[in-house]
């Protein structure tokens, strides 16, 4: 430590810059975080709002207190219901607030709502202003929510004056807490439920949320995005472990003639060793110290930014003890590594070459650069730069992997972006329909030959269930609908018998195939159809004719959906609930916005990593300036310029650059193709990789200009110091 | 040739400041042979950088072949090292990378010449005794034989002046007697020679012994 104030003092840049380096190096891996932190805040919401495992709407209930779920720890009915206001509609939820014990809605400001009062979510409406609900008119006296809703507007009422709104008995919403929150506890306590509802003669109206594990019902939706970034964060790792390693490399040979004097003087090898080692230790604590807060901070701010954005959630501070736990250890594990292997070899150099600060290893000892000097290939300069590269091998690898890390880093970044939008894009393609109207409470609400007689518009039926392990989403179409392209991949389209045509992605990660028996968990229960056809959509999707599946949800008759091709001003049914009217271009649009969102979030994260690996080039480049300050003094004494001195130097970068860069591109491309397969299996659906071209020549064209700027920088570098000077120090 | 006037060099700033070379008048004549004598410390390495254009003086001038080369900037100062003089360290600094050959090469390319770099190099290496070593890297190299490259590197370019800072200093007396002579032989060509050393014996050779004490050139009577 003595050491480390003592070069404080001698080079402040030096060690300043260093300890920024590994800094940076381990704030970097704060990216890791991430996922962590995001996920870690929506649970402690999960945990402090008592959210429910089991969410269902069913037909309306009398006896809440007749159902009986074993396993249970609280069971509580609700009212919800969709209600016109002044200027469009809200979801209504009665609560009885003296009794809440999940979902818990707190007021923010004012107060939980009285009989005759309503309490609203941010934005629709101020305290003390009325609020009308169907044929009611309320005074709002709180604001506030649950964050299960937490991205919904919603009017809670107390549940009198719910039901008198709503003209509805009983309840209409059951939540449930279980002792255990297991996945496979779940499932069991929906098959529970659903026979004690049996039992009333009532059933679900739609399939019931299951929220497992603690989490938050959120966090599904997040899971894919903060899983891309935990995945870049070893992009981010990999680029760091470089730049911490030729920081410290370049710590301890800056030593080696203060080293050599002190073993001329009579210091034993091991002590020096391990006042080197105590030193880059140092250096990576400090440098820890201020990148733990660093990766905390960034960690947050990408963790505040998807929550935000997506969610809208602000969350608090939340920090990874894991990962602060790991990037401290990286940091002191790394530094000890490097700097052992560079103290050993600081303290094993002859004793004479030390003392002239002479470069460690001289070019010519590898037979390698011998040969490499009988080749002369190219003029002069090139030579110089091309031996110099080889010259310092660990260097040079460190510089390729810095810079095709970062290549990596935007091709992946790149080709993810392309992905996503290309899949989003394909999501949607199939469809025909232009525009729809759709029931926003559940059930199946409208008469289905409503339309009858206009062929531009089609019954349909948008419902949720589970095949196998997974949630898929339900579409009950006509036989000869013209809401979606029929073309199938095999098989042929629904022909209007108990029939269902798969996803082709989803079915090939399930074993599904034509003529096979496809088991369906539907709100009603469990219902069977024969395979008929493989669809090219990239979801989870099964297709049923409307009518069987209809019936098999215990509504003959009945869609809860109208879809036409044609503008939706023609979907004038006047239909008797509340419906979300909506266009496919508008969906279009949504995903273009969610788009740029995670496009926004990914170039943050490249960003990161780009800068990061400049960081690492440039650090390897005042190292290598460094070892060859003699060499490139002498060249300036016998005449060199600092434009010869640029291309030199700049000669020896940018094929490095260029090597680097195919292999990044070619890394890129992997880690995309890898990072999607990934999703593609644990999502059970059909993704596609696409190559972002166009993010090649950015790429290549960035490492370039980099390593010249960088290049440009060092011949700046090199030539301010007197030529007199640095060789006078070698005397 | 050469002129200097005035000619300071401090080292280091406020307290520490030292004086290594305080007010020295110089001129050197085309073609003549100067040894640079004087105790360690004395300012001789100092004043010879200021020569060669490998340092900037404090204060004073230096006319060099017609040129202010203490007014020069960077690039021009060094453009003007590689067309006119010729340096010789007492730790030959060949380019780590380069063969004997190409070491040569590279001199005369900075020299601006575009033909015949080859040859010439392999000549000049051929006249220090090195004709079967050329391809050799300065890491496989003896401490003399380094040196005789470093020489012929200096005399390839046939500059008008030699700076030569203990161009024996590390080798052995038959060695550094032998380099010595191959320096010596620029003499024919008209370079002004400047050659800094501890060994009367080799100042001897010299046209003139400039000896410095504590930065300052003594006066001819005294020095000899
Ligand atoms: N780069 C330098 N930085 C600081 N002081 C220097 C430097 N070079 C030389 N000096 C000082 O200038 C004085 C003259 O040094 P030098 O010219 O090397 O003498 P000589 O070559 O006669 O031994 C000495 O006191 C030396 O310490
Ligand atoms: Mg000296």
């Amino acid at each position: 430590m003595t050491w480390l104030t003592r070069s404080l003092r001698r080079a402040p840049a030096r060690i300043v810059a260093s300890v920024l380096a590994i800094a940076l190096a381990v704030g970097a891996i704060g990216v890791f975080a991430v996922p962590g932190v995001a996920a870690g805040t929506l649970r402690d919401l999960a945990a402090e709002d008592h959210l429910a495992h089991v969410a269902a709407d069913v037909t309306l209930i009398d006896d809440i207190e007749a159902i009986v779920i074993p396993g249970a720890e609280l069971i509580e009915g609700r009212i919800s219901r969709t209600v016109a206001t002044d200027d469009g509609s809200i979801r209504m939820i009665g609560v009885d607030f003296a009794d809440q014990s999940i979902n818990i809605v707190e007021p923010d400001l004012g107060r939980l709502p009285g009989s005759g009062e309503v309490l609203v979510s941010e934005g629709v409406a101020e305290i003390g202003e009325s609020l009308t609900l169907g044929d009611a008119s309320l005074e709002v006296v709180g604001i506030g929510t649950t964050t299960w809703w937490t991205a919904d507007d919603v009017a809670y009422t107390e549940l009198s004056t719910a039901r008198s709104i709503s003209g509805f008995d009983g309840a209409n919403r059951i939540l449930v807490r279980m002792t255990d929150s297991g996945a496979d506890n779940l499932d069991l306590a929906v098959k529970d439920l659903r026979s004690s509802l049996n039992d009333q003669d009532a059933n679900y109206l739609s399939f019931p949320t299951t929220v497992p594990d603690g989490r938050h019902p959120i966090e599904g939706d997040l899971v894919q995005i903060s899983t891309m970034i935990g995945l870049l964060g070893v992009v981010a790792g990999v680029v760091a472990l470089t730049l911490l390693a030729s920081t410290t490399n370049t710590l301890i040979t800056e030593r080696t003639r203060e080293v050599a004097v002190m073993r001329a003087l009579g210091g034993a090898r091991r002590p020096l060793r391990r006042r080197l080692r105590r030193m880059a230790l140092g250096i990576a604590a400090v440098g820890a110290l201020i990148g733990i807060p660093l990766g905390i901070v960034v960690a947050n701010v990408v963790a505040r930014m998807i929550l935000t954005q997506f969610v809208g959630i602000t969350p608090g501070v939340a920090v990874s003890g894991t990962v602060i736990a790991a990037s401290l250890a990286f940091a002191m594990v790394g530094a000890r590594l490097v700097a052992g292997r560079a103290a050993r070899r600081v303290t094993k150099l002859p004793l004479a070459d030390a003392l002239r600060d002479r470069e460690g290893s001289p070019f010519g000892g590898r037979w390698t650069n011998r040969l490499l000097a009988r080749i002369p290939t190219g003029g002069l300069f090139e030579r110089m730069a091309l031996r110099a590269g080889a010259h310092r091998r660990a260097r040079t690898t460190a510089v390729v992997v810095q810079l095709a890390s970062g290549v990596a880093a935007v091709v992946a970044v790149a080709s993810l972006g392309s992905s996503i939008a290309v899949f989003n894009t394909a999501q949607l393609d199939p469809w025909t329909w232009q525009s729809g109207a759709q029931a926003v409470d559940a059930g199946l609400p409208f008469d289905a030959s409503l339309a009858d007689g206009d062929a531009t518009i089609e019954p349909v039926i948008v419902e949720f269930g589970d095949v196998g392990d997974w949630e898929v989403s339900i579409y009950g179409l006509a036989a000869d609908t013209v809401m979606i392209d029929r073309a199938v991949r095999d098989g042929e389209w629904l022909d209007g018998s108990r029939g269902a045509v798969v996803s082709a992605g989803f079915a090939a990660a399930e074993g599904i195939e034509v003529g096979s028996t496809l088991e369906v968990v539907l709100a009603s229960g469990v219902s069977e159809y024969e395979v008929q056809g493989l669809h090219p959509s990239r979801g989870r999707d099964v297709y049923i004719p409307t009518d069987v599946l209809a019936a098999d949800l215990g509504a003959e008759g009945r869609a809860n959906a109208f879809w036409s091709t044609g503008t939706a001003d023609q979907l004038d049914l006047a239909l008797p609930v509340t419906v979300d009217v909506f266009t496919l271009d508008g969906l279009f649009a949504e995903d273009a916005a969610a788009r740029d969102l995670i496009a926004q979030v990914f170039w943050v994260i490249g960003l990161i990593v780009v800068s990061v690996a400049v960081l690492g080039v440039s650090s390897a480049m005042a190292v290598n300036l460094y070892e060859r300050r003699h060499e490139l003094a002498t060249f300036q004494a016998i005449g060199g310029q600092k434009h010869q001195l640029r291309r030199i130097l700049i000669t020896e970068l940018v094929p490095l650059a260029l090597v680097a860069s195919a292999l990044g591109v070619v890394a890129g491309w992997y880690g995309a193709v890898g990072i999607i397969g990934f999703f593609e299996s644990v999502n059970a659906v059909e993704i596609g990789t696409v190559f972002a071209t166009g993010s090649v020549p950015l790429a290549v064209a960035g490492a370039v200009a980099a390593v010249s700027l960088i290049g440009v920088a060092a011949a700046r570098q090199a030539s301010r110091r007197p030529v007199g000077l640095t060789l006078r120090g070698a005397a | 040739m050469l002129e200097a006037r005035d000619l300071t060099r401090v080292w280091g700033k406020g307290d520490a400041a030292q004086t290594a070379v305080d007010g020295v008048d110089l001129a050197l004549g085309r073609g003549e042979v100067v040894a640079l004598v004087g105790p360690s410390g004395s300012g001789k390495s100092t004043l010879g950088g200021l020569l060669a254009g490998i340092d900037r003086p404090t204060a004073g001038s230096i006319v060099a072949a017609g040129t202010r080369i203490d007014q020069l900037d960077d690039d021009e100062l060094a453009h003007w090292r590689g067309r006119h003089v010729g340096i010789v360290f007492q730790d030959y600094h060949l380019l780590p990378t380069l063969t004997a050959s190409e070491n040569v090469e590279l001199a005369l390319k900075l020299n601006g010449q575009r033909r015949g770099r080859r040859a010439a190099a392999k000549a000049a290496l051929y006249e220090v005794g090195l004709a079967e070593k050329t391809h050799r890297l300065p890491s496989q190299l003896s401490g003399g034989e380094q040196q005789r490259v470093a020489i012929a590197r200096a005399v390839a370019v046939q500059p008008d002046l030699l700076v030569a800072d203990e161009p024996t200093g590390s080798l052995d007396r038959a060695t550094g007697e032998a380099v010595f002579g191959q320096l010596l032989e620029l003499r024919a060509t008209g370079t002004t020679i400047v050659f800094i050393t501890h060994d009367d014996e080799l100042a001897r050779v010299a046209d003139r012994v400039v000896r410095m004490v504590d930065g300052r050139i003594l006066p001819e009577a005294v020095a000899s």
